[in-house]
């Protein structure tokens, strides 16, 4: 059975150290836990491997960690209640405008991508746990990019699914949409939420383990994003305009946010290899 | 010469004499320095090869995991020799003062 302190010195090694570094100093340190007189003297896992990390290097890794949890976090909450204000300078900021929350999540991967492919480190197989996640994200992808299509197809649809709320959304107040259109939506936005959580979960694992965790952080925030686009655009499709309608906005989006999904995609092969 | 400095000396006289085995090595100051934590001890090891004056290899072994030596580098019998001339003149001052 693996020594606690062992485990737990491990886990403070490689978030303080850099990666070679860590493993020597787990090495030197499995042997001497491995004295029972030894071991009785050590201190904390924390207070021993604190001195033997070097202030610049950890200071770096705590600021390209604040920021790649700051950008998914911001983007991924911004849906949610609590999230509003972020919600408003990421992408309501033009009400209808350009919003912001894309270059803030590229932003988030390109940091991600380029730290764990310079300081991160393979470890054998790939933890079982990275192909479901991944999954999941994909699902998720592939709902947002399904609601697009059904959008383009035929908007009637979600009201002949669940029926017509008596709520209008668009510049003008002049769609009415239904409850499952707007159930839809709030799954966008909380699940972005969840989704924000995975990813902070894929960055510390990448930094502790496997580098090819950060792919779950890249796919994550690709999901993020798509989904609040679609949600940020659908809440301003001007149905007023004789010209164009909810289809053809819809089949706008679709386009555009299916090459968004493409570039996450390769980004987090990328992150895999 | 603060008490750091001493238990560098006596971490780099140990390596002088022959490549070391970290562990042995942290017992063996250990027990001359009690009340020093072997955390310490062990920071300044890991400080000294950052420095470049000490350096780490894979010992064989024909059981078990590799194990990790430390040797002394030319950098390393530099400062050895520095901290070295330090405490004797520090002895010599002392003895000059009737310390015994």
């Amino acid at each position: 059975m693996k020594n606690p302190y062992l485990t737990r010195l491990e886990r403070w090694a490689r978030w303080m150290l850099p990666r070679p570094e860590a493993e020597d100093v787990i090495a030197d340190y499995r042997d001497i836990t491995a004295d029972p007189e030894m071991l009785r003297g050590l201190d904390k896992p924390r207070n021993v491997i604190r001195p033997l990390a070097q202030k610049k290097p950890y200071y770096i890794w705590l600021a390209a960690f604040a920021v790649m949890t700051a950008c998914i976090l911001a983007v991924g909450f911004s849906g949610t209640f609590i999230g509003y204000p972020f919600w408003l300078l990421l992408f309501d900021a033009g009400r209808g405008g350009p919003s912001y929350g894309l270059q803030v999540a590229a932003l988030g991967a390109i940091t991600a991508l380029v730290w764990f492919r310079l300081c991160g480190r393979k470890e054998g197989r790939l933890s079982r746990a990275v192909p479901v996640l991944l999954g999941v994200c994909l699902l998720c992808i592939s709902g947002v990019l399904l609601f697009c299509w059904a959008c383009s197809r035929d908007f009637e649809v979600f009201t002949n699914v669940w029926g017509t709320m008596t709520t209008w959304i668009g510049p003008n107040r002049a769609l009415p949409i239904s409850r499952s259109f707007y159930l839809s939506r709030m799954a966008m936005c909380y699940g972005s939420a969840v989704l924000a959580l995975i990813g902070i979960c894929g960055l510390v694992k990448a930094r502790m383990g496997d580098r090819r965790w950060a792919a779950v952080y890249v796919l994550a925030l690709t999901a993020i994003t798509i989904s609040l686009l679609v949600v940020y655009r659908t809440g301003y499709m001007d149905v007023t305009d004789t010209n164009t309608t909810v289809e053809e906005l819809s089949r706008q989006m679709l386009f555009r946010y299916s090459g968004i999904a493409a570039v996450g995609l390769v980004v987090t092969g990328v992150s895999l290899c | 010469m603060l008490k750091k400095d001493l238990v560098e000396l006596a971490l780099l006289h140990l390596l002088s004499q022959g490549d070391q085995y970290g562990y042995d090595l942290l017992r063996r100051l250990h027990a001359v320095f009690p009340d020093t934590q072997e955390s310490a001890i062990y920071a300044l090891l890991r400080g000294l090869c950052r420095d470049g004056c000490l350096e780490q290899y894979q010992g064989d072994t024909s059981a078990g995991p590799a194990r990790k030596y430390y040797r002394l580098t030319d950098a390393g019998l530099g400062r050895y020799g520095g901290l070295l001339k330090q405490w004797r003149a520090l002895r010599d001052a002392l003895a000059a003062l009737g310390v015994a």
